[in-house]
């Protein structure tokens, strides 16, 4: 189970961490992408298109190498319930847009991408839950 | 950690490629009504970034489709239809889709496509407009 949870925790952060530098590199994109879901007010947008790539990258980093693993662990699984949940209101308001989940690299319907962040927040729930299981103040490699 | 990637956020829109102007401030790509946007085959090259099923469906006459998804397939025919110079105006389903803007972002960005113009109000716009 340790091996599972060590592969589950390097895949889950460098996935993020990847998602992250993605959108780092194109934040006018990523602020259109945030736009179309028609959640935020413009204000916010630009401000949310430079910080949460960089919130990504380093929650990602954490959660691969340590150290504030299980501070990355709590960042990443609040990230991914937030998103699952903006992409669900954006399926049920019908709306036609890409994920922005992955910059310009997008590739799948919004009904993808929204099972794909279910998967990755119940692992991320897993190891969450793992790292504060009695008389663990960290995750095991 | 939330302190920690405020640093960098606050670097990168300083130093951003797009320089010190803000990368973002509104849609990316200028819209036009169906009623500026001209006839399909008058000037003009028509874009449908909607799903190729949309697009077999029915479809703006004359237009290309072109979206993300399959954009590796789709480019050439837009190549091979586009002139340097021509207007390009691309549409999606209605007011609330978000493709245009992305298909039409990334044809300024990678292709250096001057002219496009994302459709205001999409596809819904234009069958309004058509029933006029």
């Amino acid at each position: 189970m340790n091996r599972l949870a060590f592969f589950l925790r390097i895949m889950v952060g460098a996935l993020f961490a990847y998602a992250g530098l993605l959108k780092v590199v194109h934040p006018g994109q990523f602020a259109t992408d945030i736009d179309h879901y028609r959640l935020l007010p413009h204000f916010a947008i630009q401000p949310l298109a430079f910080y949460l790539p960089w919130l990504e990258i380093i929650a990602g980093a954490a959660v691969m190498f340590g150290p504030g693993r299980r501070g990355g662990l709590t960042l990443l699984l609040a990230l991914s319930l937030v998103f699952t949940a903006a992409i669900g209101t954006a399926l049920a308001r019908h709306l036609d847009i890409s994920c922005g989940c992955f910059g310009s690299l997008d590739a799948g319907t919004l009904g993808v991408s929204f099972v794909r962040d279910i998967l990755l927040s119940l692992a991320l729930l897993w190891l969450f839950l793992r790292s504060a299981g009695p008389g663990k103040g960290h995750l095991t490699s | 950690m939330l302190c920690l990637a405020l640093m960098p956020a606050i670097v990168t829109a300083w130093i951003q490629p797009e320089g010190r102007k803000p990368a973002w401030n509104g849609p990316a790509v200028a819209e036009v009504t169906v009623e500026e946007a001209g006839a399909p085959g008058a000037g003009a090259l028509w874009v449908d970034a909607r799903t190729e099923a949309a697009f077999a469906q029915r479809h703006v006459p004359g237009a290309l489709a072109l979206n993300e998804e399959n954009w590796e397939a789709l480019l050439p025919g837009f190549v091979a239809a586009w002139r340097p110079g021509a207007r390009v105006v691309v549409y999606c389903d209605d007011e609330a889709c978000g493709r245009s803007q992305d298909v039409a972002a990334r044809l300024q960005r990678e292709l250096q496509v001057g002219q496009v113009y994302v459709l205001k109000g999409g596809w819904a716009a234009w069958l309004g407009a058509q029933k006029r």
